[in-house]
């Protein structure tokens, strides 16, 4: 059948026209790499001999690498909610965190029981973004100063997701240490030591990865990315 | 342990004067998103790709969004960003076919509606192809998602006049399209 288009008023068809719709299991793929939060250099399908289809984008590859210690097995449970963490997650931390330092500096946990001084339960609330009154400075008394500085904050974030993703952990854990030390009562903190938990576990840190987990835990029992937190340290042998 | 939004939507937030929360975006959006990259030329085999891209840029600029914008508008010029910046890679410029592509009915059923509206939907399409990125963007903005040009024009951001242009030029280079690809499928 051929049927004589010619007839039908192309912005008539235009308007009528139906949506594409995203094969099955694309959204699950797509929130399990904005759990990643790996952004992606867009490649053409066929390079690199990477197969077209979703499997085969360069995107997921990275994900799958991640996911041998991390996120992608959680992928549906936690994607949206690590992605979108920042808006529903912490107020701020009223005391600091102590940034997780290199081989060269002293391991965040000389004393494992007490990995380090993170905020106390009772002064995180979880609230939306815009219901911060201050940001995490006091001189970022407006929202866009606020918007500003969270901004810069996920910037860091996102550069060590990257990291991550492509299997370089130190990397990963210097940049960490920046968001540490640059945004000590962080609105991301809570996303931050959830990653660190991640990166120690791949840089065979394993005791300083319990313990800052288990910190992570009591402080944040009911935090959107505590399953990624479970799931790296789950990976960690029983002695 | 996902936490699944509460009952409110996107745009009920949206009318509280709160700034959508991301995963109630991704939700009630992704779909939206993967659409529009699609009528604005990003292959389906990137699109995966180009869609998460969008939503990280989406949860970036989001304490910035001003929730008296139509959310798709402002979604909608995200995605616009993000298919330019495909489309400039040389790489991903996919040589138009002359012709829209066939349909395959495996049964033979050639009278069946949905046959017939796969055909059209895929007309429809290649035309869309054919038309100017900009002007594609106005055309689909408008025609497709309902936004006034008004509103067009800011998210867009172009003077009024020219997004009013843009439409018009984006009209007739879409006819001139469907009814060449429909001539071209009816002679065959």
């Amino acid at each position: 059948m051929n049927r004589d288009w010619s007839t039908k008023d192309p912005l008539d068809a235009l308007r009528g026209v139906e949506e594409f719709l995203p094969p099955p299991g694309a959204e699950e793929r797509v929130a399990a790499l904005l759990a990643t939060g790996v952004s992606a250099p867009l490649r053409g399908a066929g390079e690199r001999g990477i197969p077209a289809g979703s499997h085969g984008s360069t995107l997921f590859r990275l994900a799958r690498r991640f996911a041998g210690w991390s996120l992608l097995p959680l992928a549906a449970g936690i994607a949206i909610g690590m992605a979108g963490s920042h808006v529903l997650s912490v107020r701020k931390a009223r005391q600091s965190v102590a940034p997780v330092t290199s081989a060269v500096s002293p391991p965040i946990n000389e004393k494992p029981e007490e990995p380090a001084a993170l905020a106390p339960l009772s002064s995180v609330a979880r609230t939306r973004s815009d219901d911060i009154p201050d940001g995490p400075t006091k001189r970022s008394s407006s929202r866009l100063d606020a918007s500003e500085e969270l901004a810069r904050e996920r910037g860091i974030l996102d550069r060590a997701r990257k990291r991550i993703a492509i299997a370089e952990p130190q990397q990963a854990l210097a940049l960490l240490n920046e968001h540490a030390r640059r945004f000590p009562q962080g609105r991301l903190s809570e996303e931050r030591e959830a990653m660190l938990v991640n990166v120690l576990v791949a840089l065979g840190r394993r005791e300083e990865a319990r313990a800052r987990g288990e910190s992570f835990r009591r402080h944040f029992p009911n935090s959107l990315v505590r399953a990624s937190v479970d799931a790296a340290l789950a990976t960690i042998p029983a002695n | 342990v996902l936490v699944m939004p509460s009952e409110s939507s996107a745009v009920s937030e949206l009318e509280l004067g709160a700034p959508p929360r991301p995963e109630v975006l991704f939700r009630e959006q992704f779909r939206y998103v993967w659409s529009t990259l699609r009528r604005l030329g990003v292959e389906e085999r990137d699109v995966e790709d180009v869609t998460h891209e969008v939503f990280l840029r989406v949860y970036a600029q989001l304490p910035l969004y001003d929730a008296a914008r139509p959310l798709r508008a402002w979604l909608f010029g995200i995605a616009l960003g993000a298919a330019a910046n495909y489309r400039r890679l040389a790489r991903h410029r996919v040589a138009l076919s002359a012709e829209f592509p066939d349909v395959v009915d495996p049964h033979g059923e050639s009278a069946d509606a949905n046959l017939e509206r796969r055909q059209e939907f895929e007309l429809v399409h290649a035309a869309l192809q054919r038309v100017p990125l900009e002007q594609r963007a106005v055309l689909v903005l408008h025609e497709l998602d309902g936004c006034a040009i008004p509103e067009v024009a800011v998210s867009l951001g172009l003077g009024l006049n020219t997004a009013y242009s843009r439409l018009r030029l984006g009209r007739e280079a879409f006819r001139d399209a469907f009814r060449r690809l429909a001539s071209q499928k009816r002679l065959r």
